[in-house]
């Protein structure tokens, strides 16, 4: 807090429409009377942008300036006096507004932003009701940018916006102003659109139609919809949106303002994945399997059937003979409620890490989920270390942090096994392919013992001896122990490679040694939750103390005798695909509840119930920083889809099993919260880790495809449509290319666990040798192995 | 700070080693983050490199080389006109029409010169001799009105027979 003498410098006092204010200096007029709520109107200023002042719409009266001021690029200074109604504002206003409807085509009945369209209401206010200019109008061809923005540039007022946004805060560069004069227009210089995953907000930030919703456009009318807040569920961040309903059905996405977290913005995955709600996979009857034939059937015969495949394999073979694996990005609820099912059951198999493979640590499993600080501690931030984590991907709203960061000066880091294309730039990088991470990271620890004087702990030594210290690896370590708020950010690649726990374990003395502070990116929308509740094989609700069963990998590595599936595709959302699919395949009961009805869980389960996705739902999420939202429905369940913890807890009675007594959800959400948020015990038993084993040869580089994470978002046909989704190749580095003689775009074998696709080559400065860059989630890669294990490739 | 491009990697081998040695001389005389500032000479370079107009991958070779994103040089290209973005003839000929010269008899003299090329403003002789430029703005001669430029090289005070005369001249 500043103190009251600091105040006196940091402040002026000025007067706006009379009314007196004091306001930081340096600050602009519009800033003040943003916050003093007395209104301005603007086209080109935006709060979280740069200045451009080139709409001229915000121009004000500031007493003893010759000519009227715009507002959003005008030091406030003590004394001054601005006046915002006056004859000469108002009429600078007028003068604005007519100027900038001169080339607009007022075109409004045919305009998808009619409605809701920043220039049509300002119009309202300031235009003439008649249009003094009879020339002739201009007119802009348009471009294609690609399937999610629909440009209309001839209504385009080139505020600039969505230029500065891209250059700013997407960091791609993407958009420019062509040309000059009255020919002036936004365009692309990537022919086939723009690539950015943040792109879908330069349809918020246009004022006028020039940038609309592509896939929405022309389907619904602004004043016909209902907005409902919901929250976003495809990455942890726990965008907050208004998902916009006509009679129940959702029609579009837009970002609820909400600094936590999303800020203004919304990530192209989150906005426009409720276009896969209406996919005609969606599982709209409980079915069952009768000799080999799908079945609908009633919600009663539905549980039933599912009731006793459980019954029957927990009475045939033993509580520890059923899995339960549940997919990262359903309510805690459900976390609550299957884990009380499964333990019920006496069965203590239960997990939500199914995109992991390595879970050594587990006992001191606490340590690596969620964020040791809040997301917007990331914008504060020196340092930030990323480990195994192409962060732009796995959370955008989280890489559009770390840009800030680094925007504002922050030092970025990174230990990952591909160079990816980031929107900031990494001051020390250290790229390997997988099997050399650990090496890598063990240096850094060696670095860090030298320069703190601490000892590696006895348990971490066994890869930390060996680990070579270079030059970098101290250079990175003196920034880690330098000055000012200093951060690791554990990726998705860390916590899906084949030696997570050793990277976990490593970041965690690190972190500790330097006094840095730790934040995990787990996958899935609620790993926190998840975590909370106890959908874990060696924690309890609150983390209370359980029978350890098996992880997600044990729980399909030795085939079990059934299977519960909570929203979980085996071919797409497991770690092994080839293995979760071999272990369901001899499985005497698979019991599947899903929202989709793919052919993985066609061909493999026995009961499908189906489950309404989270914008069709209720439940309480917790973001990766332990923020809580209870969601609500947003729209129409489809079809007789229900809430997980109605299936729950049907399932739980039918099974006459104690705990689901509960008739609402306020029931048991109160008695869920009473035993699940409790401040976690401090964490300080260190696990002895196997040394890994060393491997030579080609590692893959499965990180989940951007838009490919779960079943909704798979199924968003504009998603898949753009660049990002194109990911049926196969990536080598040049070394490797060159040593294996294969040359771009040939066709090649790829082979993992006996299973083998081919796919063509591609070849990347950014992946180090011994680096096979292929992603996970996709349909062609869904018969191959663990997403970073070892790979090989061969001529086709 | 710009984004890495993939696309436009290794476009800048289409910059001659002149052109390159050229931009490394404006890239000099501005500090070291701010190459964009080199942009406008950069482009012209690799306009002269290509006989005076610049295509969509030099535009591309230029941002490539200054380690730009490619929309920044496109900005540049598209907005300055003396930057040719479509093929050009030997010789650019720009006569002033603005209102000093066009006071001074501007008017008879493009449509002196029109009839005499067989072109208009904007086009290239089929020979491809001489493109007649479009004027933008006021060339910035008044005082010698009417008046155009011819690669570069000022022509004041000018009269249908000094125009024959230095069109004539032209290869």
């Amino acid at each position: 807090m500043s103190t009251p003498a600091a105040n006196l410098t940091d402040t002026v006092n000025i007067e706006v429409d009379g009314i007196a204010m004091e306001v930081p200096k340096n600050s602009m007029i519009i800033e003040a009377t943003d916050k003093a709520g007395i209104s301005i109107p603007r086209f080109c200023y935006h709060s979280k942008l740069s200045i451009a002042a080139n709409c001229r719409m915000c121009l004000v009266d500031v007493e003893k300036a010759p000519k009227p001021m715009p507002a959003c690029a005008t030091p406030v200074m003590d004394g001054m006096k601005v006046y915002t109604q006056s004859r000469r504002a108002l009429d600078a206003q007028h003068g604005v507004m007519e100027f900038l409807l001169i080339n607009h085509p007022l075109d409004c009945p045919i305009c998808d932003q009619g409605g809701e369209c920043e220039l049509q209401d300002l119009a309202m206010g300031y235009g003439r009701s008649v249009s003094r200019f009879t020339e002739q109008k201009r007119v802009t061809k348009d471009h294609d940018i690609g399937p999610l923005v629909q440009t209309d540039l001839t209504r385009c007022i080139q505020c600039t916006r969505c230029v500065r946004f891209m250059d700013e805060i997407a960091g791609t560069n993407e958009l420019g102003m062509y040309g000059r004069g009255d020919r002036v227009a936004i365009g692309a210089s990537l022919e086939q659109g723009i690539d950015s995953e943040l792109s879908g907000n330069v349809i918020d930030l246009c004022p006028v139609g020039a940038l609309t919703n592509k896939p929405f456009r022309f389907s619904a009318r602004a004043w016909e919809l209902m907005a409902r807040p919901s929250l976003a569920v495809h990455d942890g961040v726990g965008s907050r949106l208004w998902y916009h309903n006509r009679s129940g059905q959702i029609m579009r996405a837009v970002p609820k303002e909400f600094e936590p977290t999303n800020e203004t913005w919304l990530s192209d995955r989150d906005r426009y994945s409720h276009f896969g709600l209406y996919s005609a996979e969606r599982a709209l009857e409980p079915m069952i399997k009768v000799d080999g034939e799908w079945q609908q059937v009633s919600w009663e015969v539905g549980i039933r059937t599912a009731g006793e495949a459980l019954r029957a394999t927990v009475s045939a073979h033993g509580g520890d003979q059923l899995g339960v694996l549940m997919s990262a990005s359903v309510s805690t609820e459900e976390y609550y409620l299957a884990q009380q099912l499964a333990r019920e059951l006496d069965c203590p198999n239960i997990d939500h890490r199914l995109r992991e493979q390595d879970f050594d640590d587990d006992k001191a499993c606490q340590r690596s989920v969620g964020f040791g600080t809040s997301m917007a501690a990331i914008d504060e931030a020196d340092v930030i270390f990323l480990i195994g984590s192409n962060i732009r991907h796995e959370a955008p709203l989280l890489g559009q942090r770390v840009r800030k960061a680094w925007r504002k000066g922050a030092r970025v880091a990174a230990l990952n096994p591909m160079d990816w294309n980031f929107h900031f730039d990494l001051e020390n990088s250290l790229i390997t392919a997988p099997q050399k991470m650990v090496a890598e990271l063990a240096a850094v620890a060696n670095a860090v013992a030298a320069l703190v004087g601490q000892e590696i702990p006895a348990g971490l030594q066994t890869v930390c001896k060996t680990a070579k210290t270079s030059e970098i690896h101290t250079s990175l370590a003196e920034l880690l122990n330098g000055e000012g708020r200093r951060m690791l950010l554990l990726g998705q690649t860390a916590l899906a490679h084949g030696q997570a726990s050793w990277l976990r374990e490593l970041s965690a003395w690190i972190a500790t040694a330097t006094g840095s502070e730790i934040n995990v990116v787990s996958h899935g929308a609620n790993a926190t939750g998840a975590a909370m509740a106890g959908a874990l094989p060696a924690k309890g609700p609150g983390a209370g103390e359980v029978d350890t069963g098996l992880n997600a990998r044990d729980m399909l590595a030795t085939p079990l005798q059934g299977y519960l599936l909570w929203d979980v595709e085996p071919e797409f959302d497991i770690a092994n695909p080839s293995m979760a699919t071999a272990a369901l395949a001899s499985a005497g009961q698979v019991v599947a509840v899903s929202a989709y009805v793919g052919d993985g869980l066609k061909a493999q389960a026995d009961v499908i119930l189906p489950l309404a996705p989270a914008a069709e739902s209720e439940g309480q999420f917790y973001t990766l920083d332990g923020q809580s939202f209870a969601l609500e429905p947003a729209g129409k369940a489809s079809g007789q889809a229900k809430a997980g913890w109605k299936i729950l807890r049907r399932l739980g009675a039918e099974l006459e099993l104690n705990g689901f007594s509960q008739v609402t959800l306020a029931s048991l959400r109160t008695e869920m919260l009473a035993r699940i948020e409790v401040d976690p015990k401090a964490v300080d038993e260190r696990v002895d880790l196997a040394a890994p084993t060393a491997s030579n040869g080609l590692c893959r580089v499965g990180e989940v495809a951007m838009y490919s994470v779960d079943a909704q978002c798979r199924r968003s046909e504009f998603l898949q449509q753009t660049a990002q989704a194109q990911n049926d190749f196969v990536g080598l580095s040049p070394t490797d290319a060159r040593d294996l003689g294969f040359v771009a775009a040939q066709s090649v074998k790829v082979s993992q666990g006996g299973e083998q696709i081919t796919l063509p080559v591609r070849i990347y400065e950014e992946l180090p040798p011994g680096a096979v860059w292929l992603k996970t989630a996709g349909a062609a890669v869904s018969a191959l192995g663990d997403s970073y294990g070892a790979i090989s490739v061969e001529a086709a | 700070m710009g984004h890495k491009a993939d696309f436009i990697a290794a476009r800048k081998d289409l910059l001659g080693g002149d052109t390159q040695a050229r931009i490394d001389e404006w890239v000099a005389k501005f500090p070291p983050e701010n190459k964009r500032s080199a942009l406008i000479q950069a482009l012209l370079a690799a306009q002269d490199q290509n006989g005076g107009w610049i295509g969509k991958d030099l535009i591309e070779a230029v941002a490539d080389y200054l380690d730009l994103p490619p929309v920044w040089a496109h900005e540049v290209a598209s907005f300055y006109s003396m930057i040719d973005r479509q093929p050009v003839g030997r010789h650019k000929v720009n006569i002033c029409t603005n209102i000093s010269c066009w006071l001074n008899g501007a008017e008879d003299l493009v449509e002196h010169v029109e009839k005499k090329l067989g072109v208009g403003l904007g086009q290239t002789t089929a020979d491809e001799r001489i493109t007649l430029v479009v004027e933008e703005e006021c060339l910035a001669a008044c005082c010698g009105a009417p008046m155009m430029v011819v690669d570069g090289h000022y022509h004041e005070n000018l009269d249908p027979q000094k125009v024959d005369e230095i069109l004539d001249g032209l290869d």
